[in-house]
């Protein structure tokens, strides 16, 4: 049985969470004993003429090689195969979710473009043309629920970086990612201001903010910004925190969250921080705060004053990443292909 | 954000109609990809390309071109001076035009031309006068073109319109030029059987060209409508197997069906007394081992005494105690265990910390332990512990009546054929959707496997994760997990974490407890919420 994993690839060649996922899922397979092809089509989805390209490419995309086909992010379900289950990252943003933010009193004619991709998603997906849909988290499916009508089983993929463990618990909290406006950044530097304790904040990643950042965090002399850190230094961070923060805007899944739970530390995070405060459970595994500076304040100070508290959640989390790995998501996937491996 | 997604001039594909097909849509968009690609070469290809025609269009289909019906005059041609010959040829429209355009300089306007045109198709005008007409019109005499031989012509055909003396200059004209008018008829009579048979012959040729194009189609859609006629045969054909299939399998089903209502009595009845057979097996395993056990609590009144000071002495102080256990509060309020219907049964509750903890967080549970010390220590606190056997106990409960059964550091004490009969009893005594928690000393952190475990005289043999984990698995309860807890300090830990040095940390200082959390199957029902009392 020869299974093909298609995914996009765009211009830019990017490399981030999506990439490592599909790099994982690859091995996931051929680790099981399949013989699966990672195929990356082009994509772009810069202007809508683009999206609509490339969802011809994908449509066109000459999968009969293959014995049965897994699909991940948008549009490459609009492939044609008899046996064809999506495992599904995100449908195109712009056009679910980030709609109304991407465009403000949007026209006829956009608004018609949304149609268009919301009728083109939903038939894509549908039986027979997809068996099953498979999502990376409870908020993708929630919205392929809302919006296109479909049924998905949540099914979490394990982050990528295998060198994470557990460590002793630190004098720190460390907020791992992109500086960009959806993570949030700014709020946990706010909650630094309502922070009586030596308990530091270290701030791990670059991005368009950095700059506005440093200029807020500056006075206080507790929050550090390390930049772009490499892997295995990242991996030593996560060890010896005392807790992680990630208080994102939404976020689809969050690498961090489960990045945390392997390393046995807490989350910290907001309730509508999307697919993390699904994950992490309050008191269980971490601590889910309100989304304002005093309320995750409060939780580093408890954290801090209460160690035991936070080995504890840390030992839950740890027991809970070890059920999402590869080898407990490859076999869901090929049982809904019907395939069988070959080891 | 902003983002602007130009459309140029293409339309967006419009879906009102709901019931399209994606192959639809899919074609829909596939034309207009192309039509942008054809208007982005036609674009690159440049400037030369603006005459409006194609310039490249694959795939298009041949056009059907029939020859036009060639223009047989010669071409107008512009001149300082004219003779009536070079306009009195041609006839109608064309005659007027070369007129207009020889001798006004111009081309021919609305009005006028239409005016001597309608004159000249009713025979009341001449072509001789309408040229004489023009030459000499207030406009023809400014633009003052020479046309030699017009003036007599003019000036004879003019006279005719004159009364009584007309007729006779007519018939006087005509008797001249009579000889030449023959002639003029006869090289008519030529001309139009030429152009007679030219016509035939082009007619002939484009009728030819239309009949082969209409046959083409015809044959065409004569193939297609035959293979559509076959595909729909095979496919009604393919929906008729499917469907006999179908009855097939139901039939199939509907016979397994049968058989196994038959058969489920008498494997119900095997089952059950399988369970029995087992459930006696092991109850009598568990009363000699209970027999055979070291000193046990509840016999020996100076034991007692010694065990509450060992226990105040190694497990630690209240209060260290009471921080440990609240992390189960989630747990167990999660679970809709705490309340009058639902209690929380603690098996050898000790000291009654974790009592305590149940007891701040406004929930109802009790403790249970056999040492009449540990029960009045508690009882003195105000919390609430009756003293009896565990298994005992378990066995006075109804079925499913109970919340959450814990046991903190018990199970090391037991016999692990009573251990097997706690767990299982425990299943029967939970509601669907309780929770089982039993805490133990971790044997994986090896400081704890092979020295502290053996401070308490009273503890059988340690017990390793996995054991518990599948012992709770076993008996039925589903969602087992394994909680680690309570690592040592972090001082005591090799810092700067290697991968062997993490494994030294795991191995020495890791998690010295750890908790089977289980679930019996089932959900937790919704209940009519009474006012919570305390208990």
């Amino acid at each position: 049985m020869r299974i093909g994993i298609l995914t996009v690839r765009s211009r830019a060649g990017e490399e981030g969470g999506a990439e490592r996922f599909f790099a994982g899922l690859h091995r996931g397979f051929v680790d099981a004993g399949f013989a699966a092809d990672l195929v990356a089509i082009p994509s772009d989805e810069s202007t809508f003429e683009a999206i609509e390209e490339t969802y011809l490419r994908c449509y066109d995309f000459d999968a009969s090689p293959f014995d049965a086909v897994v699909s991940t992010k948008a549009p490459t379900y609009l492939v044609r195969h008899p046996n064809h289950v999506c495992y599904l990252v995100h449908t195109i943003r712009v056009f679910y979710d980030m709609f109304d933010s991407a465009f403000e009193g949007a026209g006829r004619r956009v608004q018609a473009q949304r149609r268009l991709v919301h009728r083109l998603d939903t038939l894509a997906l549908s039986r027979p043309r997809t068996r099953s849909v498979f999502a990376i988290g409870h908020e993708v499916a929630r919205r392929l629920d809302r919006h296109n009508g479909i049924e998905a089983t949540v099914l979490h993929p394990p982050v990528g970086l295998d060198a994470l463990h557990a460590g002793p618990f630190g004098d720190y909290v460390l907020l791992p990612g992109r500086l960009h406006r959806w993570k949030r950044v700014r709020l946990a530097i706010a909650a630094m201001r309502h922070v009586a304790r030596p308990l530091r904040l270290l701030i791990a990643g670059s991005g368009e903010d950095e700059d506005a950042l440093r200029a807020s965090a500056a006075p206080d002399k507790r929050i550090v910004f390390l930049g772009r850190v490499p892997d295995d230094e990242l991996v030593e961070l996560y060890a010896n925190a005392l807790a992680i923060a990630f208080v994102p805007l939404r976020e689809d899944y969050g690498y961090v969250t489960v990045e945390a739970f392997r390393s046995g530390k807490p989350v910290v995070t907001c309730t509508d921080s999307g697919e993390a405060a699904l994950l992490v459970e309050h008191e269980r595994t971490g601590l889910v705060a309100a989304p304002d500076a005093h309320s995750i304040a409060s939780a580093f100070e408890r954290l801090h004053d209460d160690r035991g508290l936070a080995l504890a959640l840390g030992a839950a989390a740890q027991a809970k990443e070890r059920m999402m790995r590869w080898d407990r998501v490859v076999p869901v996937l090929s049982t809904a292909l019907g395939a069988r491996s070959i080891a | 954000m902003i983002l602007d997604f130009p459309t140029g001039t293409v339309n967006v594909t419009e879906i009102s109609d709901e019931n399209f097909d994606l192959d639809v849509l899919m074609q829909r968009i596939r034309s207009e990809v192309e039509k942008r690609r054809c208007v982005n070469q036609r674009a690159t290809l440049g400037a030369g390309a603006s005459d409006g025609r194609r310039v490249a269009d694959e795939g298009a289909h041949d056009a059907l071109q029939l020859d036009r019906v060639e223009e047989a005059s010669v071409p107008f041609e512009a001149k300082d001076r004219y003779s009536v010959h070079d306009f009195l040829p041609y006839h109608d429209e064309e005659f007027l035009t070369r007129v207009y355009r020889g001798v006004l300089r111009r081309p021919p306007d609305g009005t006028g031309f239409a005016s001597f045109l309608g004159q000249l198709r009713g025979g009341s005008l001449s072509k001789v006068e309408a040229l004489g007409r023009i030459r000499y019109s207030t406009e023809g005499r400014a633009a003052q073109v020479p046309v030699a031989g017009l003036a007599p012509r003019f000036a004879v055909r003019s006279m005719r319109r004159i009364p009584l003396l007309g007729r006779i200059v007519a018939i006087a004209q005509y008797l001249v030029r009579l000889p030449e008018l023959a002639g003029n008829c006869e090289r008519l009579e030529a001309a139009v059987f030429q152009r007679d048979g030219a016509l035939r012959r082009q007619m002939d040729r484009n009728s030819a060209l239309v009949e082969r194009s209409v046959n083409a189609v015809i044959e065409q859609s004569a193939v297609r409508s035959a293979k559509t006629r076959d595909d729909l045969a095979r496919v009604e054909q393919q929906i008729g197997a499917l469907e006999s299939r179908a009855r097939e399998s139901q039939a199939a089903v509907d016979a397994l069906h049968g058989d196994v209502s038959n058969k489920a009595d008498s494997t119900e009845l095997a089952h059950l007394a399988l369970l029995v057979g087992r459930k006696a097996e092991r109850q009598a395993l568990a009363e000699l081992s209970d027999r055979m056990a070291t000193p046990s609590a509840g016999t020996d009144p100076r034991f007692d005494a010694f065990y509450l000071k060992l226990e105040d002495r190694f497990r630690g102080s209240r209060e260290d105690i009471r921080g440990r256990v609240e992390i189960y509060i989630p747990l167990v309020a999660g679970a809709g265990a705490g309340t009058q219907r639902r209690p929380i049964v603690d098996l050898g509750c000790g000291r009654g910390e974790w009592i305590e903890a149940i007891a701040a967080h406004g929930l109802s549970g009790y403790g249970v332990d056999a040492n009449p010390v540990m029960v009045a220590d508690c009882a003195q606190r105000g919390q609430r512990a009756v003293q009896a056997d565990a298994l005992d106990h378990l066995r006075s409960l109804p079925t499913s009546s109970v919340g959450a059964i814990t046991s903190m550091h018990v199970v090391e004490h037991m016999a692990f054929s009573r251990l097997l009969a706690v767990v299982e009893e425990s299943l029967r005594v939970l509601n669907p959707g309780g929770v089982l928690i039993l805490e133990t000393p971790n044997p994986e952190n090896l400081l704890v496997g092979a020295g502290r475990f053996y401070i308490d005289p009273t503890h059988q043999r340690p017990i390793p994760p996995p054991l518990l984990q599948f012992v709770a698995e076993h008996l039925g309860f589903v969602d087992v997990e394994v909680l680690r807890l309570h690592p040592m300090q972090q001082d005591e830990w090799f810092a700067h974490a290697s991968p062997e040095r993490q494994r030294l940390n795991d191995l020495l200082f890791g998690a010295q407890d750890y908790a089977v959390v289980a679930r019996k199957p089932g959900a937790v029902e919704d209940e009519p919420e009474p006012p919570r009392e305390a208990l």
